[in-house]
């Protein structure tokens, strides 16, 4: 086991990450797209747990699944790919801490790219089918490969939260990180929207999940991510979220 | 004139009694749950336009509309749905381990009056929307 140290902000490797694999975060955002996405795929990749983040910024809270206690803020793969993900609403004070240090660990591992999975604001997702997934590139070889691979990008306006802050501290240590988001309720956790980002994400890079199990749970975990919606709703509100309804400055 | 004093004192008390429970409640984080009457909170949006107030509610196994009761006056609304199977959460949450829900139930106070004569609503996919035109008044006076 080791320990690193960034700040305010600790990583726990139970066991190392293998070089070139793709990181994918999936931290309570809107619609706790990510969220579900990410659990959706460690689940059904068999993914172990190969680490842990923690930090006295973090709500003082410890979670158990099957009488097993888990760190909140965990790291799984299966080897080749890696998922990040939460079970607490991260609060706007550990944001920044936490965002440097995803990205230094990313760095330190030689991680070929950082991959954040979110949800898109849509106020008449109630009128959406089937969510579109849009993408973010924060080099210019990332927008490329959403480009070259059919995916759409995402042109003008602003991104905030801590998918922003990756995205920045990516950008500042030229660390290859790609963005998908899904139309998606802002503030009711959105099954639907969470398998269409997965759909992308096998498109771009080969990780094959069948998301019917994910859609026929759709009204159960609706029910049983209440809590959490709420309490990621609140963290929102603070973190700045609204920027993403303004547009940007036009004449740069 | 002894009744009207008792009255009043009544209505102080309770409003006292609503202030100490929104209080307790914003300090200790009240679940979206009321275990006793085995009803749900919905994760709730208020929207505003300059003309409505747009309020949507995440019913999630509600099957249709008729299983959705919504009640409107001028300053609020109360939405009532049966759910169409008992819910729990003893698998994931042992503060809930005793209960079981079998229905949603809100009550929203409206930050202005509205038309309760002029109020659309619709469901579909677990989702109800409903569209509340604000009570206007004043006159509208041509800019020179």
């Amino acid at each position: 086991m080791t320990s690193k140290r960034i700040g305010n902000v600790e990583i726990v490797e139970i066991s190392e990450l293998k070089e070139g694999a793709l990181l994918i975060n999936g931290l309570p955002d809107v619609g706790l797209v990510g969220s579900i996405a990410a659990s959706f795929l460690a689940e059904k990749l068999n993914m172990y747990d190969i680490g842990y983040i923690d930090s006295d910024l973090l709500p003082p809270v410890v979670v158990f699944h099957k009488e097993e206690m888990k760190m909140p803020l965990r790291i799984m793969s299966d080897g080749s790919r890696a998922v990040l993900l939460s079970e607490v609403a991260l609060p706007p004070e550990a944001l920044a801490p936490l965002a440097r240090s995803i990205v230094e660990w990313a760095i330190l591992r030689k991680v070929a790219r950082i991959i954040s999975l979110g949800g898109l604001p849509t106020p008449n997702r109630m009128d959406v089918e089937k969510p579109e997934v849009g993408g973010l590139g924060v080099l210019k070889e990332d927008r490329e490969f959403l480009k070259s691979h059919g995916v759409r990008t995402l042109s003008e306006g602003f991104l905030a939260g801590i998918y922003a802050l990756i995205a920045k501290e990516a950008y500042r240590r030229g660390q290859s990180c790609i963005i998908l988001l899904a139309e998606s309720h802002l503030n009711y956790p959105d099954p639907g929207a969470a398998a269409s980002v997965l759909e992308t994400l096998d498109k771009l890079f080969g990780v094959s999940v069948d998301v019917k199990p994910l859609l026929e749970k759709a009204e159960e975990l609706r029910v049983k991510l209440r809590e959490l919606m709420r309490r990621t709703t609140e963290t929102l509100r603070v973190s700045n979220k609204g920027y993403e309804y303004t547009p940007p400055l036009m004449y740069r | 004139m002894a009744y009207d004093f008792l009255n009043m004192f009544r209505r102080l008390r309770e409003e006292v009694e609503r202030l100490i429970s929104e209080l307790e409640e914003y300090a200790w984080g009240k679940p979206l749950a009321d275990v006793r009457e085995g009803t749900l909170e919905p994760l709730t949006q208020i929207h505003e336009t300059p003309e409505e107030i747009i309020i949507s509610m995440d019913l999630p196994f509600v099957r249709s509309k008729d299983d959705v009761k919504l009640y409107v006056s001028e300053r609020e609304v109360m939405v009532e749905a049966n759910i169409c199977k008992e819910v729990r959460f003893e698998d994931v949450c042992s503060f809930y381990r005793r209960a079981a829900f079998r229905k949603y139930r809100k009550v929203l106070r409206l930050p202005e009056p509205v038309r309760v004569s002029e109020v659309r609503a619709r469901f579909k996919d677990g989702l109800l929307e409903v569209r509340l035109v604000k009570e206007k008044k004043g006159v509208r006076v041509e800019v020179e």
